[in-house]
């Protein structure tokens, strides 16, 4: 065992930096999942970046920084979470890379700070050796310290800093504990001497490893960092693309497989076996237990949220009230932005003269983006639902209960955190595959998580539920609109689902595993956090609606007010709108594509209002707004509009219930977004490949919409609920 | 031709630049190997 004096105690507070001149110091930070890296990233540098109680929330890596104790600037990258350095998946790849100073798009770190959750010092413990041995200088934050001390465990953190041999700093990130202590030690680690291993190997598997030692030293690697990788690279049998080109290592990891398993000795194990036995040696001589462990209230907790029946009838009624409360709640705010709407264009309208600019304004922009607008009271209920349950910790039991169902389907468990990432949006629900070790099972997932209802599709299930859905009550407190809104979500998943399973039997054929899945302990969401969460995503709805759809709304007000028709004066004022409308770019575009709506019952109304959305989803809204002039001298709303708007040719009624449920459908299913085609390129291997992914995600998927779209009008009409 | 008409031209065909440039950048960031979505997508 190493004899090395400790080079802090957490409370050192004369500190002298030992070269405070130096240039701006860069801190890389690691950890298991869901130890709080981000939680400390964020307090440390004072940014936002997303976090979530349960393991896969940072999948890439973000950089921010601070000002250090000596003056100097510290610059910190928060890399995604990981259980060992054995690159399994691409997120741990990036890690290791970053630590190896191997990504050229990235600084090596001066000092590595590694964040271990206190209440499971073992576990975390594997991860901490592995990189103290890379020969960085390491710096540990002891976070959860809080939770660890409740759970009945005393942690000797000097002993711990003498055995470890690196600075080790108690903090509870969340109440910003231990902040102070932790930014000295990281300014001084930069100059301490890099720690010995800690534990030792049997000796004639040392000589077994020394050829493969010097390869990986021929490299560019320190002595320490070779053996560690040498280790590493028997427990995995194969070369990461980090490695890849080093002369004559693949042969040298099989001599040494061969020579290990001549002694008895299994070349995939032996890392595993002689780290966890010295850290087992380290819990016992630094960790005692006040109290017995026993059940705690999580566990009592999980008896009925993770049962079988239970269980998924427990998460049945949670999306049940999350869904009737984004309608319920938010009506009197949305009655409240929909008048402030329509008074600010009115008032707008009486100070403009009459003309195209007039017109523009009123009818286009107030028209266009209110219509949009409308809908942020949604977004905002939705997020903080859908961040009081990550943030409590039940997001991993929802993944839990549906890894039975993934397991039938084909996929690991992994790929749900990625699935319900799409609810939000489907960026970073592609991006969050990457925490998927086996490269088919990743690709199948990415192929199915724009199938999950992500926000965009939020005002276009509300303006047609509301307009078309009665809010008559079917449960005590439910209603049909919220249960309308909750199955066109699931209708998404179990769809996502079907499809991940024909890939997984076709083009994506490959094994089941098993899935490790950490539960959290359930926690108090802290209010801050989830109001910051909620915020950020208001921020981005409405920031969307400032950019992107106010320029589709002024493009599609242009297109449909020109050319200019000979209006018949002694027409009614809407008949003249849909005079001026048929004559225009947008009339002329929308009658082309009729033939391909009208099979689902749908005008040239609906068809250029589809067009245009594919643009972005809610340009649907705002293409709706804009066609029927809300907003401006006509008071009605959009919802009052599309429920008395007569078809001009049969007179009947343009939009029936049937075709708003058809409508809703094929949103759920049309992949209408340029971000999420481009992700899918560049996470599908990039360049052709990955074009020919996303170009047959956009045809199956438009296919699916489409299909099922005139599924329900045919199939409704022939059953009697056309009218 | 009107300055109405003229304020309209410019209206238009700067938003129609806007959109456009926005749908090339989100393109293009299907070739950037390690970024994000490439614009703001609304994926926070």
């Amino acid at each position: 065992m190493s004899t090395l004096q400790s080079p802090l105690s957490p409370d050192d507070s004369a500190i002298v930096p030992l070269d405070a001149h130096r240039a701006a110091l860069r801190v890389a930070i690691i950890g298991n999942p869901n130890t709080g890296k981000t939680t400390l990233f964020n307090a440390l540098t004072g940014l936002r970046q997303r976090v979530g109680n349960f393991a896969g929330v940072t999948v890439e890596r973000v950089e921010g920084g601070f000002k250090g104790p000596d003056g100097r600037r510290v610059t910190v990258l928060d890399l995604p979470g990981s259980y060992s350095l054995s690159a399994g998946s691409p997120d741990e790849q990036v890690a290791l890379e970053v630590l190896l100073g191997r990504d050229a798009d990235r600084w090596r770190p001066d000092v590595v700070l590694v964040v271990v959750d206190a209440s499971h010092l073992e576990r975390n413990l594997f991860l901490a050796s592995q990189v103290i041995e890379l020969g960085v200088p390491v710096v540990i934050a002891l976070n959860q310290f809080d939770v660890a001390e409740s759970e009945g465990l005393r942690i000797d953190v000097p002993e711990l800093i003498h055995e470890l041999g690196v600075p080790i700093v108690p903090t509870v990130a969340k109440r910003g504990e231990g902040l102070e202590p932790l930014k000295r030690a990281l300014t001084i680690a930069a100059g301490l001497p890099a720690p010995a291993r800690q534990f030792s190997i049997p000796e004639p598997a040392q000589d077994a490893l020394l050829p493969l030692e010097a390869c990986l030293v021929a490299d560019g690697l320190s002595a320490t960092a070779a053996r560690m990788e040498a280790l590493r690279l028997l427990g995995m049998q194969r070369v990461g693309p980090h490695l890849d080109g080093v002369p004559g290592l693949a042969d040298a990891i099989k001599a040494a497989s061969d020579e290990l398993r001549s002694m008895g000795l299994v070349p995939t194990r032996l890392e595993s076996e002689v780290r966890y036995a010295w850290i087992a040696q380290v819990i016992e001589r630094t960790v005692t237990r006040a109290r017995p462990a026993g059940y705690n209230l999580s566990d009592r907790i999980d008896r009925f949220a993770l049962h079988r029946v239970w269980g998924p009838l427990i998460f049945l009624v949670l999306m049940m009230i999350v869904f009737q409360a984004v309608f319920s709640w938010a009506t009197p705010l949305m009655d409240g932005i929909e008048a402030g709407i329509a008074a600010a264009g009115r008032a707008v309208g009486a100070v403009l003269p009459e003309g195209d600019l007039r017109s523009l304004i009123v009818d286009g922009v107030f028209a266009g983006v209110g219509s949009v607008l409308v809908f942020l009271p949604q977004i905002a209920i939705l997020f903080a639902f859908i961040g009081l349950l990550e943030h409590s910790g039940y997001m991993a039991r929802a993944a839990f209960l549906m890894d039975r169902i993934m397991r039938r389907v084909g996929l690991h468990g992994k790929s749900f955190i990625p699935m319900l990432s799409g609810y939000a949006c489907a960026v970073p629900g592609i991006m969050a595959t990457r925490t998927i070790e086996d490269p088919k099972d990743r690709l199948a997932t990415i192929m199915v998580v724009p199938l999950m209802s992500c926000s965009a599709r939020l005002p276009v299930y509300t303006l047609l539920i509301g307009a078309f859905v009665p809010a008559t009550s079917i449960f005590p407190g439910l209603t049909l609109q919220g249960a309308t809104m909750l199955i066109m979500y699931l209708l998404g998943t179990v769809v996502a689902l079907a499809v991940a399973a024909i890939f997984k039997r076709t083009l994506l054929k490959g094994p089941v595993r098993p899935m490790i899945l950490e539960l959290p302990p359930y926690r108090f969401p802290s209010l801050e956090s989830l109001g910051v969460s909620v915020v950020q995503r208001c921020q981005l709805f409405l920031q969307r609606a400032g950019t992107v759809i106010l320029a589709l709304s002024i493009v599609l007000w242009a297109l449909a007010t020109y050319p200019k028709a000979t209006i018949d004066a002694s027409l009614p004022v809407a008949a003249q709108q849909e005079q001026q409308l048929a004559h225009s770019v947008l009339g002329r575009i929308g009658h082309g594509i009729e033939p391909l709506v009208r099979p689902l019952g749908y005008d040239w109304k609906i068809g250029v209002s589809i067009a245009a959305s594919f643009a972005a989803r809610e340009v649907f809204v705002s293409t709706m707004g804009t066609i029927y002039g809300v907003g401006t001298d006509n008071e009605q709303a959009l919802t009052a509009r599309l429920q008395s708007e007569r078809n001009a040719v049969t007179g009947k009624r343009a939009y029936t219930p049937l075709i708003a449920v058809g409508l809703m459908v094929f949103y759920v299913f049309a992949l209408m977004c340029i971000s999420t085609i481009a992700v899918t390129v560049r996470e599908a291997g990039g360049g052709r490949i990955g074009w020919q992914w996303a170009g047959l995600q956009f045809a199956y998927m438009l296919a699916l919409a489409w299909g099922s779209a005139w599924l329900v009008y045919a199939g409704g009409t022939a059953l009697g609920f056309g009218g | 031709m009107n300055t109405q008409l003229i304020v309209v031209a410019l209206i238009v065909a700067s938003a129609l630049f806007f959109v456009a440039r926005r749908a090339w950048r989100a393109l293009a960031a299907a070739r950037k190997p390690k970024s994000g979505c490439g614009s703001d997508c609304g994926c926070g």
